[in-house]
Order: structure tokens, then C-alpha cells, then sequence
């Protein structure tokens, strides 16, 4: 088992308010400032306790996560991590330019020397207002920017691109990437619309917040298809982001998250119509009364084991929680380290 | 190009002959004639090369040589189409019509406007090889990125040997590229046509409201 921390980028400042997007007057420049510190610390930190991965997301526009822009905040932490790989989950295709994105992820896969690991996504159901793309094509435009961005690393002599989305008359990407033929790509599973492209390709499956039994549900779809298309995956084909929350015994666990949730419809919170618009065949925003991985050391390594029966073989924790502090996650980090890793390794 | 273009109808049909070689032939549209060695040996025109016609001259011949090496028949082709008015011209040859119009490019440089390979199906270690490097004219080749059929490679190698070469990578086609995005094939062949080499520049405004 792959054990990733999902390095949240979190606002440092105080923050209460619910709304997207989130009110720039509200953003203090001297805690944003120190996010970026304390988050470059953390991820440090991170790789000293023994995680296998430091991952990013792209978001943009609120004080969750500060990195609307993965690849600045990856190139900065290439020179200060060390061992641990940088998996960028990932580019949202609908607002970039394959290209670019292309060519950035390969200088980051050169500039850490080859650790790079990379999910491509569409982004969350508000992201389309950020740079104003239509909500009804974001899959095929992301399909099409995935199979752009694996020509562009891989073909050897420069080449033109006629798409249905995206079209390029000149396309010859420098640096090529270290790692051969390219990083390992992920794609996501997060609607079962979305599976049959990720095995069609035979590209890695990436799901996130979502219940045990849609988890095995998409894995089982995910084998499935991928037979389909000629080929076995294995678990280290499957990444399963998440929140998690362990201490070192389950009370005080239980005493550290108390009864705050995570309202997935609250992120998004805006215009109701506007956002009914938006979420088109998104499915449900479910609230999250507790983090996924959650309690003592044992019950953890309980709950992974289930996860890994179920397929998943990379974990990519986020140790935030409404009402954790900075130095609990940090407790809770070291506490995942010290004495879970050890126990999933062999997973 | 406009986006839309008026249907081209046939207007000239018959017998291609020079030195022994008779090629039926087709031909459609007005303009810049474009010459074209199709993929099959039925129908001579589909309809990539019926909206090809709303922009230009295509003169379509069929594929079938009788046999005929494709050096020397390239070179007898060349004389055919002066009895038909045709001096200089664009090529294009479509999945098995790509040797041919290669030999036709490289045997007669000077007639040779522009080439274009579509899906082009020919082996490299075919006897006689072809000398990419001879050929002068700007070429373009298509290939769609779902073709496993070798026309990838071919235009890699293309692309890598003829001194001025776009490969062009159409998505979500196979290698009946023009069945499969019809308006992407012709509206990137068009383009070559009209600007050659400068088909790469964007003549697109970038501004979204004065």
C-alpha cells in the first residue's frame, strides 16, 4: 500500500464564512503569505515521516486550498522533498491549455527527478465559472486534453493536433519527460460515465470522497472495462483520495474531530439555481459526518485493509477537518507514520 | 475557408491515357487543381474530396495501375494530365494512393505545387525505397490517432525526412480519417492549399468584442 498526504494547501488565516467564490477582501496577505511557508514545512515533513507521495489539486478561488496553480507550489517542493514522489491531482483540463500543461509537467518530472505522478480532472462543478468553460462539455474536453498531453510527451517529431476542443498546428514539447514513455497518469473514476476512457487508455483509475461501496462498485467497473480493453490492473492502479483523522487511541479521535461535518454542497455554496445548472450528471454532494480514515492506529490500519481488499493500493490523505488545527493534523501525521505505515506496507 | 461550403458535383468524367497507362478520372470543383489517388478502386469520389471541390479543382484518379512500378507510372500520370490542361498541381494520395503520389512528387518537383498524404499506407522497406528527402514540395500528412495501421509512423518518418513537413494528428479517428471527422480533414486540407506552409500561422482574430 502506497501511503500519499495530500498537502491541502489550506488558508493559514481565520476563515468562517461558506461561499464560492470566497470574497478576496477576506484573504489577510500576511496568512496567505504564511500558508505557502507552512505548507512547503509541511510537505517537508511529510516526506521525513516516510509518506510515499506529496500530492496538490488544483482549486480556485477559496481559502481550502490555496494552489489554483499545482505547478508553481510542485516546482517549489521538487527542491525541497526530497525521497517522497510529487503527484499533481491534478490539472483541470477544461481550464488550461494541454500544451502548457504538458510542458510544465514535464519540467517538473525532470526537475524532481523523475517522481512525478499525475491525475488529469475536469474539476469540481463551480470551477467552470473560474475561466468561464461550458459545464456540458467538461468530460469530453478533458478526455481530449489527456490523450493531447500523452501525444505530446511521447511523439518524436513535432506534430500538429486536430481536435474537437483543442487544435494546434505545431506541437514539439521540451524537456521530454525523465520518467519512460511518461509518469504514471491517473484518471478519474468519480462518475462511472468516466471509467471505460480510464481503462480504454490504460491509465491509472483516481476516485475521491466517496463511500466504501461506490469505491468497490467503480474498481469492479473499472476491472471490468479494463478486460474489456485487453488488460489486468492491479492495485497500484487505483488512488483513493480522502480525509482521514488518526490519534492515538479512538476516543481521542473522537474527541479531536467532535461532531463537526463536511458539507460538500456548503463548498460549493452559491446561487442555488446557479449551482443545480452546474452539477448536470454529478450525482450527489453527500455530507461527511466523520473523515473516511478515522479513530486509533488499529482501527485505521483496519479500515486501510478494507480499502486495499476492496483494490485501492495508494492512499492520498488529507489530514484536514473542520475544527483540526494545524499542529493536530501534524500530530495526527506523525501518528500515521509512526504507527500505521509500518503496518500497511506489506498490504 | 468559409465553414460552409456548397456541394460540388462531378462535371467531367473519363480516361486518363499516356504511354500505354489508362486511369479513369473525375473531376469536380474549379480553382487550383489538386490531383488525387484514391484509397479504393470504386467510387472516385467521397465526400471529402465532393467538399474539397467547393474550395478548388479535384481531379480524381483511381488507384488501380495495372500492375505498373509507381515511378513509372507517376511519370506517365504526369504526361496524361498535361493532355487534360493540368501542368502544375497539388497531390494528394489517400492510404494506398500515398506511394504514388510520393513518386509523382518526386519524379516531377517542378509540377508539384503542394503534397498531401492522407492515412498513407506504404513500407519503407518496400523495393525501390522511397527517397522522402527528394521530395520538395511542402507536404502535409494526416493520420488519425486511433490508426494503427503503420500511417503514424509513416508520417513521422515523413515528417523527420521531407524538408518541410506537417504531420497532422486528427483525434477520435481511425484510419478512414475523413469518414471519421469529415469537416477536420477538409478544413485542415483546405487550409494547406490555400497558405502551404503558412497553414501553421492563426489567421483567427484573438480579440472578442471591439
Amino acid at each position: 500500500m502506497i501511503a500519499g498526504f495530500f498537502n491541502t494547501v489550506a488558508y493559514a488565516g481565520p476563515w468562517t464564512a461558506s461561499a464560492w467564490p470566497m470574497p478576496p477582501a477576506l484573504c489577510d496577505r500576511e496568512a496567505g503569505s504564511r500558508t505557502m511557508s507552512q505548507a512547503i514545512d509541511q510537505a517537508v515533513l511529510a516526506d521525513e515521516l516516510g509518506f510515499d507521495w506529496i500530492s496538490v489539486s488544483e482549486h480556485h478561488y477559496s481559502p481550502r486550498i490555496l494552489t489554483p496553480s499545482p505547478m508553481i507550489f510542485a516546482g517549489a517542493i521538487t527542491q525541497a522533498v526530497k525521497r517522497a514522489k510529487i503527484a499533481i491531482l491534478g490539472p483541470l483540463l477544461p481550464l488550461s491549455n494541454p500544451v502548457r500543461v504538458a510542458e510544465e509537467l514535464a519540467m517538473l518530472d525532470v526537475m524532481s527527478h523523475g517522481r512525478l505522478v499525475v491525475l488529469f480532472l475536469r474539476g469540481t462543478p463551480n470551477e467552470v465559472l473560474v475561466y468561464r468553460a461550458n459545464p456540458d462539455e467538461t468530460r469530453e474536453v478533458t478526455q481530449e486534453g489527456v490523450e493531447l498531453i500523452l501525444r505530446a510527451w511521447t511523439e518524436p517529431q513535432p506534430f500538429g493536433w486536430e481536435g474537437r476542443y483543442f487544435n494546434y498546428r505545431t506541437v514539439s514539447v521540451w524537456p521530454r519527460t525523465l520518467q519512460e514513455p511518461h509518469p504514471h497518469v491517473f484518471s478519474s473514476g468519480n462518475t462511472p460515465d468516466s471509467v471505460p476512457f480510464a481503462a480504454r487508455k490504460r491509465l491509472g483509475l483516481a476516485l475521491s470522497f466517496m463511500p466504501m461501496a461506490a469505491i468497490k462498485q467503480r474498481i469492479e467497473l473499472y476491472r471490468e472495462e479494463c478486460a474489456k480493453a485487453g488488460w489486468e490492473p492491479t492495485a497500484n492502479d487505483v488512488v483513493y483520495r480522502f480525509f482521514g483523522h488518526v490519534a492515538e487511541s479512538d476516543e481521542e479521535a473522537r474527541r479531536n474531530v467532535g461532531d463537526k461535518k463536511v458539507d460538500l454542497m456548503r463548498i460549493f455554496a452559491m446561487n442555488e439555481a446557479l449551482l443545480k445548472r452546474l452539477m448536470g450528471d454529478r450525482g450527489d454532494l453527500h455530507m461527511m459526518e466523520r473523515p473516511f480514515l478515522f479513530g486509533g492506529p488499529a482501527a485505521v490500519v483496519d479500515q486501510i485493509g478494507a480499502l486495499r481488499e476492496a483494490g485501492v493500493g495508494n492512499l492520498d490523505m488529507a489530514f484536514t477537518w473542520p475544527g483540526i488545527s494545524y499542529e493536530q493534523q501534524i500530530r495526527s501525521m506523525e501518528c500515521f507514520a509512526s504507527r500505521v505505515i509500518p503496518q500497511i506496507r506489506a498490504l | 475557408m468559409a465553414h460552409a461550403t456548397p456541394a460540388a458535383s462531378i462535371t467531367k468524367e473519363g480516361t486518363l491515357e499516356a504511354d500505354g497507362v489508362r486511369l479513369r478520372y473525375a473531376e469536380a470543383g474549379s480553382g487550383e487543381p489538386l490531383v488525387v489517388f484514391g484509397s479504393g478502386d470504386g467510387e472516385l469520389f467521397d465526400p471529402l474530396l465532393i467538399k474539397l471541390a467547393g474550395h478548388t479543382r479535384v481531379i480524381a484518379l483511381e488507384k488501380n495501375t495495372g500492375g505498373a512500378a509507381v515511378d513509372n507510372l507517376a511519370a506517365k500520370v504526369s504526361r496524361g494530365l498535361v493532355r487534360l490542361g493540368v501542368e502544375r498541381h497539388s497531390v494528394m494520395g489517400i492510404a494506398g494512393g500515398a506511394a504514388i503520389a510520393l513518386a509523382q512528387a518526386i519524379a516531377a518537383p517542378a509540377r508539384i505545387d503542394k503534397l498531401i498524404l492522407l492515412s498513407p499506407e506504404w513500407r519503407q522497406s518496400a523495393e525501390p525505397a522511397i527517397d522522402l528527402a527528394q521530395v520538395k514540395a511542402p507536404t502535409l500528412v494526416i493520420a488519425g490517432t486511433e490508426d494503427n495501421s503503420g500511417s503514424v509512423e509513416a508520417g513521422r518518418l515523413c515528417r523527420e525526412r521531407i524538408h518541410s513537413c506537417h504531420l497532422l494528428l486528427v483525434y477520435d479517428a481511425g484510419h478512414a480519417v475523413a469518414r471519421d471527422r469529415l469537416e477536420a480533414c477538409a478544413r485542415a486540407i483546405a487550409d494547406f492549399l490555400e497558405q502551404g506552409e503558412m497553414f501553421a500561422v492563426s489567421r483567427e482574430s484573438q480579440m472578442i468584442r471591439p
